[in-house]
């Protein structure tokens, strides 16, 4: 296993090395195995190559992305609403047309209703793509917003997670409160955490909090 | 471990728990593991899911992914053309205009330079999701600043799949020609399959090709 200073210096070079250069500004540091990136980068995106990057190494038990989104030039906030605008527009899985869009200082407002879960999460993904976009947040409303057993609920998910790949043997616990899924446990290996949340994000609750920790 | 009929079922319910695909025609069979999905769905970020989904069980060691992009509605390929045009040119990660766009019958191409395979797969990417596409044909050519040197490649590629998580004593053969990576070899999971091009995906390259084989544990 690596060391926290081993690990810092392979993500340190492979975020160099990266076609994506764009990365460089990007502050490295590990504890305990876990990668901490702060500074900038332009594009949303390119915060989530800097978790894939750190996450591909052997040794690296989490990490927490505290990565700020800075586009290179800053573009008026009217012109970033028209590309947002657009954007959702021609997007095939946005069908609602209520979708109101309001920027400040490069920060996305998106309000509106949308029949469901499934949209509201595209448009918001949809959102941060743009140029010009720091942030999003996401006050878009679900309606007809199904009541849900949340307790059943609970239980599918956690049958769910009983039939996922490499989760054999590991106890993850699922809690519902309100519109959001917390889950808690310990698992041996990132691509574990990785997976229960790809397992629950299928079952269209509003947020995931996921709160599973890495312990190999 | 599930049996192939199992995992077959486990899948058609999850599908039909989903929002997005509950209403997809979608044909699943399992061989010996391995989960073909065929059919249509509306939209190509429905087609992800799906692989997605199938891929999360337990006993699937690959997704062979052949579901068809049908668009509800009809919509003229001007107006496919405009949708693929809007997305890309508000994209972050997109130079503006370096890209032509031309759609027939719902089939659209993408032609012109970009400087990064990056780029060139998230315009493909991002022209899929764009209503009215039904499939896309990337002619995209990437702008190397650099010469690339097919021995280093393969060597930084070696050293990389050395660290990285839990491809521990795997054999993966790694061979390049003008920039062209072909991946060979068995692993024990889809998730090493996986974690293997995503190391790929770090190193600047031309295509890829993945023909490892996932044997189970």
């Amino acid at each position: 296993m690596l060391t926290d200073e081993n690990l810092a210096e392979l993500v340190k070079i492979a975020i160099k090395r990266n076609e994506r250069a764009y990365l460089q500004p990007i502050d490295v540091s590990v504890d305990d195995g876990i990668v901490t990136f702060t500074g900038t980068v332009r594009s949303h995106r390119l915060k989530e190559v800097a978790y894939e990057i750190a996450s591909l190494f052997e040794g690296c038990r989490d990490v927490a992305n505290k990565l700020v989104i800075d586009p290179a030039a800053p573009i008026p906030d009217m012109e970033v609403a028209k590309n947002v605008v657009s954007s959702l527009n021609a997007s095939a899985d946005i069908e609602s047309d209520a979708i109101n869009v309001e920027v400040t200082n490069g920060v996305m407002s998106l309000n509106g209703v949308v029949s469901t879960q499934w949209e509201r999460h595209v448009a918001e993904d949809v959102a941060r793509s743009v140029r010009g976009v720091r942030d999003v947040e996401n006050l878009i409303v679900v309606n007809p917003m199904a009541e849900i057993d949340r307790e059943v609920l609970a239980l599918e998910i956690k049958a769910a997670l009983g039939h996922a790949r490499d989760l054999r043997g590991v106890n993850i616990e699922v809690k519902i409160s309100g519109n959001t899924v917390v889950l808690l446990g310990i698992v041996y290996d990132l691509s574990q955490k990785e997976t229960a949340e790809r397992v629950v994000s299928r079952f269209g609750l509003q947020d995931i909090r996921n709160e599973i920790i890495v312990r190999p | 471990m599930p049996t192939d009929t199992e995992l077959a079922k486990l899948i058609k319910h999850a599908n039909f728990r989903d929002e997005g695909l509950s209403s997809q025609p979608i044909g699943i069979s399992v061989s010996k593991g391995i989960v073909t999905l065929n059919g249509s769905v509306q939209t190509y970020r429905r087609k992800l899911v799906a692989h997605e989904i199938a891929s999360s069980f337990e006993g699937c060691r690959d997704v062979i992914n052949e579901l068809i992009v049908e668009p509800p509605g009809s919509i003229s390929d001007e107006e496919t053309a405009n949708n693929v045009r809007a997305v890309l040119d508000a994209h972050a990660d997109i130079t503006k205009e370096t890209i032509a766009v031309s759609a027939t019958a719902g089939i659209v191409s993408l032609n012109g330079n970009v400087g990064s395979q990056w780029e060139r797969l998230i315009a493909e990417d991002v022209a899929r999701s764009a209503r009215g596409v039904k499939d896309v044909q990337n002619f995209l050519f990437v702008d190397l600043p650099t010469k690339m040197e097919d021995k280093k490649l393969k060597q930084d590629i070696e050293a990389a799949l050395t660290h990285a998580r839990g491809l521990k004593n795997r054999n993966i053969n790694v061979a390049v020609s003008e920039g062209a990576i072909v991946l060979s070899g068995e692993v024990l999971s889809l998730t090493q399959k996986e974690m293997v091009e995503r190391v790929i995906h770090q190193f600047r390259f031309r295509e890829v090709r993945n023909d490892i084989v996932v044997t189970g544990e």
